[in-house]
């Protein structure tokens, strides 16, 4: 597509002004100076001030200490006092009310504004230390606490959103409304691909978690091509939906289907030159590619018995957040960006006991596997993992405080997240909460701020990284975020 | 029109009577074998001329006001007596006829006018670029428009004031130039507490407590093409975080006094403070060279080769054959044409072997080589020590055994193995570990943490 062509279709009044202007000083120069290169002609827009938008970064703006990110989103929101933030208060004034000063005004939600009594809650299971620094670790997560050298924990995460869905909007894509590009996206459009064969976004869902459905607004690429949004596999027979080529068609003839209908697509881009057509085009090719790649990423049966056995009985079982962890590695192993994994099931409003120690069976063991896998083949050097929700839990009781048991209600002010590798200190915890595990009492890290420090690790800067869409420059972390250099090793 | 604004001009004209008097007195030195009484005139006539049109212009431009009135007279008298001189010279050399201290007069009359030539353009040179811009202080070499931070982070905020630590270096850095007490452009001085309150021309520059109605919040927001805009177009400008602190400074009340320790740290204040400054971007280490030839990279276009710069501008790539599992031998002598610039290799499970090391060894600022999952053994290892930089290297499931591993050991800037599933054996990791403690060894012995 030729630049003259590119106007033809995206010409708006300012531009057409602008070019005018330009134009006519440009000929008047290049009549002066008897040069009709291309730099001069770039100084010359370069002077009017205009900003080249819209242009994929290609390579980072400075070194990156990672490569590519796992992100292991657990959504529901995991109680912070059940797993990372050890609260000796909480044993001790079980039962009581929340003191005033510590609810503050906080917002709750709509689930406890009948509630009249906040009674704190003991945690439904007990902390040992493990580590070189004697880090506080619930019994739940024994695989998570054997990789806590390793680990960042951050105790002082902190979102503006207190429902599920747009608070993981909101983490995802800085935004609580859909609509805007998710983290793989950007860093799909931004940095690109690193392997010919593969997206540079996957997304894997696991079931047998929970209720909380999750929409595909979380891996959409928004106002970015399309070419950028998550490919999600599935478990099952098709793992990627329509990929396959029908029983009776030679890989040979879909080829040639392909090359024709591509120069059908060619002949209507040169007309309407509409971006979604090259998205299309890329797809196609992508998806002829994937494949011949998918199903070799697919198959486990050369993994050896031990590594199967490193996460977990439910490896082998499709659709399982411990199957998707492999996955991710072997995905991983193939130099994909970004692999996005969801597991649903720890949105615990009643009876935490029972439900945290559902959601932890099916997570801990796969989530520290994948940790030392990555670690054995060299990969951690360069590759991010990141673990946690949306939000946390109330250190108060949802409803009655009953023998039977207690539920939490959503919290946003103070939740847990961990990191690994990348360049993220290991063997350390980051901020602080109150005795109550309510507030952030120390290094607050709001969700733009974990947005630019993991952006700072792929190598970019989150105030460089603009795209313009319908008259706004928009970021992945808005117009706020701040790079937590205390995290980066 | 305005007749002041002729005004404006003098630093222009001015610029003439310093050129040709001193043309003047070149002549009348160097080459007053070849000098002509009848050029001389000329030359003293057009030094006369431009002098007095300087004077009057200069004359003019006093009316602004914007000047220290000291230095200002100086100026004045300096400028005038150059006039008066150089007037006196052209009619000393025109009509005076020869007589006995011809000589010795012209010596004197020529003396004064450089002196006072040199006495104006001094004065002058202190009312625009402030007294002090004759001094051997190192002079700010920064690009004049830049908009980032120079100013060294607040370390201590423990003691001393907001105005002191925070306020004070930016107005030094970014205003001081021309609100000091000798230029006082629109009047305004700003170097003590006093005089920046006080204001200027346009009224007081701040109202405690209303930054939308301070004139000087009102300035530093401007668009920049616009005349009022504070500070001007082409001088160093305030960048965002700190007009929010002025913003926020005068909005807590403009205090003289008030402590660092005492305010509300917020996000304005944060970032001025050492601990909370950008990170500084990650760095390689590696010696600025030359980028690779665009030609050369544009052939790996279409191959199956990742080949990314490792940042942006910098010339060292990342080169990866992960979509080139097929890569033998002689496909990978094509890097051979990049090969100094390569910092991150990766070829993993490809189909090189021990010969391929010739080539690698040809990559000379490596940092990271990754060649798992690969046949090389043993004799590779020879090769791969002429690799001074390399940092990191992964051997994971290639045919290398203990004595391999002692020897990579030996290589001075290595930092981290990877040897899981290699032939490398627990004890020679465990032995290594001990006698190379600068090394980081890792086999995937998970030494699993324990309450």
């Amino acid at each position: 597509m030729d630049e003259f062509e590119q106007h033809q279709y995206q010409a708006n009044r300012r531009k057409f002004l602008l070019g005018s202007a330009i134009g006519l000083g440009g000929i008047a120069l290049q009549g002066l100076v008897g040069c009709t290169s291309t730099p001069i002609a770039k100084k010359i827009l370069e002077a009017s001030g205009e900003e080249v938008l819209n242009q994929p970064l290609g390579s980072p703006h400075f070194m990156p200490t990672a490569k590519r990110v796992v992100y292991l989103f657990q959504s529901g929101g995991p109680s912070q006092m059940e797993l990372f933030d050890y609260k000796p208060m909480l044993y001790k004034m079980h039962g009581q009310e929340i003191p005033a000063s510590v609810m503050g005004l906080n917002r709750v939600s709509g689930m406890v504004s009948n509630q009249y009594s906040f009674p704190l809650a003991r945690p439904a299971c007990n902390f040992s230390q493990y580590g070189t620094n004697q880090t506080h670790l619930s019994e739940l997560i024994p695989h998570t606490a054997s990789i806590v050298d390793d680990l960042c924990i951050v105790k002082s995460m902190v979102t503006d959103q207190i429902n599920h869905e747009p608070a993981m909007i909101f983490t995802q894509t800085g935004n609580q409304l859909s609509g805007r590009p998710c983290i793989g996206s950007w860093l799909s459009y931004g940095l690109g691909s690193m392997n010919q064969n593969l997206p540079a976004f996957i997304v894997m869902l696991s079931k047998g978690g929970g209720d909380q459905p999750i929409s595909n607004a979380a891996w959409s690429s928004g106002f970015l091509p399309s070419y950028h949004q998550g490919v999600q596999f599935l478990s099952g027979k098709d793992p990627v939906l329509f990929l396959q080529t029908p029983d009776g068609v030679e890989r040979m003839d879909r080829r040639r289907a392909l090359d024709y209908i591509k120069q059908f697509n060619l002949l209507q881009n040169e007309k309407w030159q509409d971006p979604e057509i090259e998205s299309q085009i890329t797809q196609s090719e992508m998806a002829y590619k994937m494949q011949m790649a998918v199903p070799d990423i697919l198959d486990l049966s050369k993994e050896p018995k031990h590594i199967l056995e490193m996460y977990g009985p439910d490896v082998t079982k499709p659709g399982t957040f411990a199957h998707n962890c492999i996955l991710a590695r072997r995905l991983i192993e193939k130099d994909v960006r970004f692999v996005q994994l969801y597991h649903l099931g720890w949105d615990h409003h009643g009876s935490i006991f029972s439900g945290i120690r559902r959601a932890t069976m099916q997570t801990d063991q796969a989530s520290a596997a994948l940790v030392k896998d990555l670690k054995q083949r060299g990969l951690l050097e360069d590759t991010l993992v990141i673990w946690g929700g949306e939000f946390g839990r109330t250190s108060f009781s949802q409803g009655k405080l009953t023998h039977e048991g207690f539920g939490r209600d959503h919290h946003p002010s103070a939740y847990t997240t961990w990191m690994a590798g990348g360049g993220v200190k290991a063997g350390m915890v980051y901020g602080e909460t109150d005795d109550f595990a309510h507030n952030v009492v120390k290094d607050k890290m709001h969700v733009h701020d974990f947005q630019a420090t993991l952006l700072h690790m792929l190598g970019i800067d989150h105030e460089k990284f603009i795209y313009k869409s319908q008259g706004r420059r928009y970021r992945l972390t808005d117009v706020s975020g701040k790079v937590i250099k205390n995290i980066l090793a | 029109m305005n007749i002041d604004f002729l005004g404006h001009f003098h630093p222009l004209v001015v610029h003439l009577p310093i050129g040709i008097l001193l043309f003047a007195i070149l002549l009348e030195y160097l080459f007053h074998k070849r000098n002509s009484k009848q050029l001389m005139q000329v030359v003293l006539l057009l030094g006369a001329i431009s002098s007095l049109i300087a004077a009057l212009f200069g004359w003019l431009l006093s009316f602004s006001g914007d000047y220290d009135a000291d230095l200002l007279d100086s100026h004045k008298w300096a400028g005038i007596l150059l006039c008066i001189f150089s007037v006196a010279l052209w009619i000393w050399k025109k009509y005076v006829p020869q007589m006995a201290y011809d000589r010795l007069v012209s010596h004197v009359l020529f003396g004064m006018m450089f002196l006072t030539l040199v006495l104006a353009g001094h004065y002058g040179g202190s009312l625009t670029h402030g007294a002090d811009f004759l001094s051997f202080k190192v002079q700010n070499q920064e690009d004049e428009k830049t908009t980032t931070l120079f100013l060294a982070p607040v370390t201590d905020t423990s003691s001393g004031t907001v105005y002191d630590k925070m306020i004070t270096p930016i107005l030094s850095a970014k205003c001081y130039n021309c609100h000091n007490a000798a230029k006082k452009k629109g009047n305004l001085r700003m170097q003590t507490f006093e005089t920046l309150m006080k204001g200027g021309k346009t009224g007081p520059s701040i109202d405690p407590g209303d930054p939308v109605h301070s004139e000087l919040i009102k300035r530093i927001l401007l668009d920049i093409q616009d005349d009022k805009r504070m500070p001007p177009k082409g001088k160093k400008q305030l960048n965002n975080e700190e007009i929010s602190l002025f913003y926020w400074w005068v909005q807590q009340g403009a205090s003289k006094n008030v402590k660092i320790q005492d305010v509300k740290k917020n996000d304005t204040l944060l970032a001025f403070f050492s601990n909370n400054s950008k990170p500084e971007a990650p760095k390689l280490n590696l010696p600025l060279i030359n980028k690779a030839d665009s030609i050369i990279l544009s052939k790996f276009k279409n191959s199956a080769w990742e080949i990314h710069p490792i940042a942006k501008e910098s010339p060292y790539l990342d080169v990866s054959a992960i979509s080139f599992t097929s890569l033998s031998n002689e496909e990978l002598k094509k890097i051979e044409s990049i090969a100094p610039n390569i910092a991150w290799l990766n070829l993993a499970n490809t189909q090189i072997n021990d010969e391929a090391m010739q080539t690698i060894a040809k990559c000379t600022n490596l940092l990271k080589l990754t060649l798992s999952n690969t046949v090389i053994s043993n004799a590779s290892v020879m090769e791969l020590k002429k690799l001074l930089k390399l940092q990191l290297l992964n051997i994971m499931q290639t045919k290398i055994d203990d004595n391999g591993l002692r020897e990579l050991c030996k290589m001075a800037g290595l930092k981290k193995i990877y040897c899981w599933n290699s032939l490398v054996t627990k004890q020679m990791v465990a032995e290594c570990i001990k006698n190379f403690p600068g090394i980081e060894i890792n086999n995937g012995e998970n030494t699993s943490v324990k309450p």
